[in-house]
């Protein structure tokens, strides 16, 4: 199409040179950069880490698969190797308050040394007080107080005795009780014996037994007071036994800790503990319980031993530590951060301990850098309210959900909580970011500092050098082959087909770390030493191949003639638009025909997607604004006096967007001119009220959906398509789209304003408006006011008839 | 049956053992220490519960009255409630034995008698070798160690009996009372088969005379060395032995072999020992028939 203005091959693609890159392959460059272009983030990522304030946590924003977590952790870890090492943390039995445990902070280190400590004071406190207990001075002097109390009781029963023998009676043992009963030399008599007695003999027994009964009573209630009295005394030879046993290794451990108020507190308690149970600690003559219940029964009694009780539960060991810590928490439930107490099942009961207490990401990350993933954070239940309450409170404090909840009331641990110091990066979408923003009034005070992740960066030269080294840093850390410099080049020009703008890059690493793998595999296929630009070209054909069964199936429709697509010839009111389809990261264009209606009517343009509810708002309203186009430019001096209608036609889904207004206009004014449209093209872009093409997204995509129908069909040499001016800097066309247009096979004609196009579509000038407001003749313009006025008469003359009629 | 003597050493054999259990702890402590006896002895295990027809008596009296040894109150004695309170020591008392016995390859089984405990005893000790008992009864509130009927059993038991306290156990140290009768030699042999050859039995030597002491020790370590038996000497005279007692008398773990003094002086001393120590006590009192 001789004249008309179109895009040379050069202009529809930006190609990267390898020499320019300045290696040979990515194996020559030792630079490791991690982040590109993301000045901003970057600033707020530094505002956040450096202020200590409260609340001045980080929310990463950005869409998925750009690298966010890397980056953040990789400013954190830089941060965190010169921050101090925060303390150990410690749970300790709290013998006042059994249920809450308690909770000492001890210098790095110090936590595990002082537990291999207490270990070793408890090993240390068994021998020495088994030794203590078991030693002939304290076996003498207990069984010393044991035989003064028994001899002391046999006094007594030996005096009941000799009052029973003189009374003629015997002391007898029964399951129960002691009975008196009637004797004589060859022992108790028999009931028939006594029943011969006389009654006097009986009267004076009656009598004897019922006054060493009296006897017997008071002795029976002296015996318990001398036991008390003799089990005080061997406890007092048990504490001084004891005390003696431990009270060595007790001031040893107190000299070291003797700067930490809080342990020797600890370490107080466990001698207090010690000299208070010594019976722990005697050579045990308990027998095996026999019954369920006698087990059970000790197990309440004792819960865990006495020397258990002293053991150290770490709960963040900081020993081999340099600087702060970076966490990051994969699975972010509310136990998971916040911490929990577990349980172990025993004779079919839940039963814990202090020692059951396990540490949350909060507490592994205190005193350093948490990173969470905002989406993962939010799905689990009650974790997001956990997070912000140990944030408000700055302390943790572990719960369970039941409890945190007041669901349930069964008696827990309630641990003493831990001070809460640690700065929180959430990485998650925007739209999470603004949902928070908007809908949970706490968010804003907890996370001040937004850090907001460009998806494209300028594709410069400077950018171009680092986007070239941030790619030999994904194929570094991928352990790939080397790729060459050309097949670097290719996957920069890649990047910018991502981005759909040729002088812009694609900072979404995860396609490109994709497609690197990818690529690596091709290279081992093909034998390659070091990956080439073909191998990437493969890796890149091979996942289009991978997505693309729908649009092979839209084009096998259309080659069938089931969707009518008309690729040459003229038509009235019909056109070529061009539309694009999104399955998750793959697009693809389609070519669909719009054709228009135009007959008498009230100005009204209807668009039949819209009254049949399949048309997105942005497409009606790009509808009305024809309208307002045709209202404006040839509606000035006689009203709009048609009714048009415009259809996508077979569009069975859906339509939305406002990037085929402008070829709805064009089969617009074709039907109202009745001049026909050329059907070797197809046209895309929107247009504004006075007549401007305005850019539109998916343009590559758009404008290979048509060449692929064409192609397939055979290309005449005159086929192409109108695409708006301003999407020329987006144009990174396929190469066989390329080769097309370099020889002449297929055209691309950038338009700035319909009037412009409507010329390349009908080959007829579209006339400039003139002073007086008229059109050249023979103008599409002048034929289409033409036409116009035309239809305000005929509605007048058919007013005017009607109305006679109805008179 | 009649226990054997091993002619070669004169110790004691024992095939068949009868213990006679009550509910006290002490019992317990000697049905422990007849398991660890048989499982060395190869020994069966026979246990007797003995319903003492004088507490049955008791219920039917016209002064039935008992004073609880917990609470001290003066309560009426039914023979129902007595029964009730025998029948339920009886059954703790069996569940217990199997127990025990179950928990090894020991062949043992059970009785309950009725009848007078110590008349009881001695007409089933003539099917056994070895009667094991603990040192005294239920009765808590008794003067002196051993109970009543304890004391009438060792007075009517020829055969040997092993007697344990509440609490204590066998094993070691093993120490002998050395008498230089038959008695003697057969403690002194019997002690031998329950070593081990590492170990060391311990000889008490109780003499006034040091002449006497002195050709006791002499022949002890000849028969040491003969039989390449560790031995150490502990020798004290009749003004001493107190001490001696006050030394052992806290020991809970080990075995005195304590063979019958037929004289006056003797006797007293043979009371002294089972009064005064804790150590479960083997006496043994008269020679082994030879089968």
């Amino acid at each position: 199409m001789s004249g008309i203005p179109e895009l040379i091959s050069k202009e529809l693609y930006r190609k990267c040179d390898p020499q320019q890159l300045g290696f040979e392959t990515t194996a020559e460059i030792d630079e490791e950069v991690n982040i590109v272009g993301q000045e901003r983030a970057s600033s707020a990522i530094n505002l956040g880490m450096n202020i200590s304030h409260p609340g001045y946590n980080i929310f990463v924003l950005g869409p998925t698969g750009m690298g966010k977590r890397e980056i953040i952790q990789n400013f954190f870890k830089e941060k965190a190797a010169n921050d101090t090492t925060p303390p150990d943390w410690i749970y300790v039995y709290d013998f006042n308050t059994p249920d809450q445990p308690e909770a000492i902070e001890l210098p790095p280190g110090k936590g595990s040394g002082y537990a291999k400590d207490i270990d070793g004071l408890i090993e240390e406190m068994q021998t020495a007080l088994s030794a203590a207990f078991d030693s002939e001075e304290y076996q003498n002097r207990r069984q010393g107080i044991i035989e003064t109390f028994k001899e002391k009781q046999s006094e007594l029963f030996k005096d009941l005795q000799e009052k029973a023998n003189q009374a003629g009676l015997a002391m007898i043992k029964t399951p129960s009780g002691i009975a008196f009963a009637p004797r004589d030399d060859e022992g108790v008599l028999s009931p028939d014996e006594v029943n011969k007695l006389s009654e006097e003999e009986r009267d004076q027994i009656a009598q004897n037994i019922e006054r060493l009964q009296e006897d017997l009573q008071k002795i029976l209630q002296q015996v318990p007071v001398w036991q008390r009295d003799a089990k005080q005394e061997i406890k007092g030879i048990n504490k001084e036994m004891a005390n003696f046993a431990i009270g060595g290794l007790i001031n040893e451990l107190i000299e070291k800790y003797n700067d930490h108020d809080e342990i020797v507190e600890h370490i107080n308690q466990i001698q207090d503990q010690v000299l208070e149970n010594t019976d722990e600690f005697l050579p045990s003559n308990d027998q095996e319980p026999t019954r369920f219940i006698e087990m059970i029964s000790r197990q309440q009694n004792g819960g865990i031993a006495l020397m258990e009780k002293f053991k150290v539960n770490i709960i963040i060991d900081n020993s081999e530590r340099r600087g702060a810590p970076v966490i990051f928490e994969n699975n972010p439930t509310y136990p998971n951060l916040i911490g929990r107490v577990e349980h172990y099942a025993q004779m079919g009961m839940l039963r814990t301990d202090y020692r059951m207490i396990k540490p949350g990401a909060m507490h592994r990350a205190n005193g350093g850098y948490l990173i969470l993933d905002a989406r993962k954070l939010l799905t689990q239940p009650y974790a997001w309210e956990g997070l912000k309450r140990a944030l408000q409170s700055k302390e943790i404090e572990i719960e369970s959900i039941g409890q945190a909840l007041s669901l349930i009331s069964t008696v827990s641990l309630k641990p003493e909580p831990i001070p809460l110091d640690l700065k929180i990066a959430l990485v998650g979408e925007r739209l999470l970011y603004y949902l928070l923003v908007q809908y949970d009034p706490e968010f804003s005070e907890l996370f001040k500092v937004e850090a907001d992740f460009e998806t494209e960066i300028e594709w410069d030269e400077t950018n171009q050098e680092l986007y070239a080294k941030l790619i030999a840093t994904v194929i570094k850390n991928a352990k790939t082959k080397p790729f060459k410099n050309s097949a670097v080049a290719r996957l920069i020009e890649q990047s910018a087909r991502q981005a759909s703008d040729s002088e812009r890059l694609n900072t979404h690493l995860q396609n490109i770390s994709d497609l690197i793998i990818e690529s690596d595999y091709w290279a081992n296929e093909n034998g390659h030493e070091t990956v080439d630009d073909l191998d990437v070209q493969r890796a890149i054909d091979a996942q289009i191949q991978r997505a693309d069964r729908l649009r092979e199936k839209f084009q096998e429709s259309i080659l069938r003639d089931i969707n009518l697509i008309s690729t040459e010839g003229e038509e009235i009111g019909q056109i070529n638009g061009l539309s694009v389809y999104s399955l998750g990261s793959f697009m693809f264009g389609k070519p669909t025909r719009i054709t228009a209606q135009v007959n008498l009517g009230k100005g009204q343009v209807i668009d039949i997607e819209r009254e049949v509810e399949m048309g997105g708002p942005i497409h009606s309203k790009g509808v009305l604004i024809l309208a307002g186009f045709l209202k404006g430019r040839y509606a000035q001096e006689v009203p709009l006096s048609l009714s048009a209608s415009l259809v996508f036609e077979q569009s069975y889904g859906g339509v939305d967007g406002d990037s085929a207004s402008s070829t709805e206009l064009y089969a617009l004014l074709s039907a109202i001119a009745e001049v026909p449209i050329k059907q070797n093209l197809a046209v895309t872009g929107s247009v504004n009220q006075h007549g401007q093409i305005q850019a539109i997204g998916g343009v590559n995509q758009k404008v290979e959906g048509f060449y692929d129908i064409c192609k397939q069909r055979g290309l005449t040499g005159n086929q192409g398509v109108l695409i708006p001016k301003s999407n020329i800097t987006h144009l990174m066309l396929r190469r066989d789209v390329i080769e097309s247009v370099k020889t002449g096979k297929f055209h691309i004609y950038p338009v700035d304003h319909i009037d412009e196009g409507i010329e390349i579509l009908t080959g007829i000038k579209s006339g400039e408006k003139q002073a007086d407001g008229s059109y050249p003749a023979n103008s599409f313009n002048a034929i289409v006011k033409g036409k116009l006025e035309c239809l305000a008469r005929k509605l007048r003359e058919f007013g005017k008839t009607s109305g006679n009629h109805s008179e | 049956m009649e226990t054997t003597v091993n002619k070669a050493n004169q110790t004691l054999c024992v095939d068949r053992i009868l213990i006679s259990l009550d509910s006290s702890r002490h019992s317990f402590a000697a049905l422990q220490a007849a398991i660890q006896l048989a499982d060395h002895f190869n020994a069966a295990i026979h246990g007797v519960f003995i319903e003492d027809i004088t507490l049955l008596g008791l219920a039917k009296m016209p002064f039935r009255q008992e004073v609880g040894e917990y609470s001290a109150i003066v309560r009426d004695i039914s023979s129902d409630d007595m029964s009730r309170g025998i029948q339920v020591q009886s059954r703790w008392i069996i569940r217990t034995f199997n127990k025990l016995i179950n928990q090894t390859d020991i062949q043992g089984d059970f009785a309950v008698l009725r009848g007078k405990v110590s008349e009881i005893i001695a007409n089933e000790m003539k099917n056994y070798d070895l009667l094991v008992m603990g040192k005294s009864g239920t009765n808590t509130m008794q003067p002196g160690r051993l109970g009543s009927t304890t004391k009438a059993t060792i007075q009517e038991q020829m055969k040997p009996i092993l007697l344990v306290e509440e609490g204590n156990q066998l094993g070691f140290p093993m120490i002998v009372l050395f008498e230089n009768t038959t008695l003697g030699m057969i403690s002194l042999e019997t002690c031998k088969s329950l070593i081990d050859p590492d170990d060391t039995i311990i000889i008490v030597i109780l003499d006034d005379d040091p002449d006497s002491k002195q050709s006791k020790k002499t022949f002890l370590s000849e028969w040491a060395s003969k039989n390449h038996i560790n031995i150490s000497f502990q020798c004290y005279d009749s003004r001493t032995l107190g001490r001696y007692i006050q030394k052992i008398k806290g020991l809970k773990k080990g075995l005195f072999i304590l063979p019958h003094m037929q004289n006056l002086t003797g006797e007293q001393m043979e009371n002294l020992f089972l009064e005064r120590i804790c150590l479960p006590i083997l006496l043994i009192k008269t020679p082994p028939k030879s089968e």
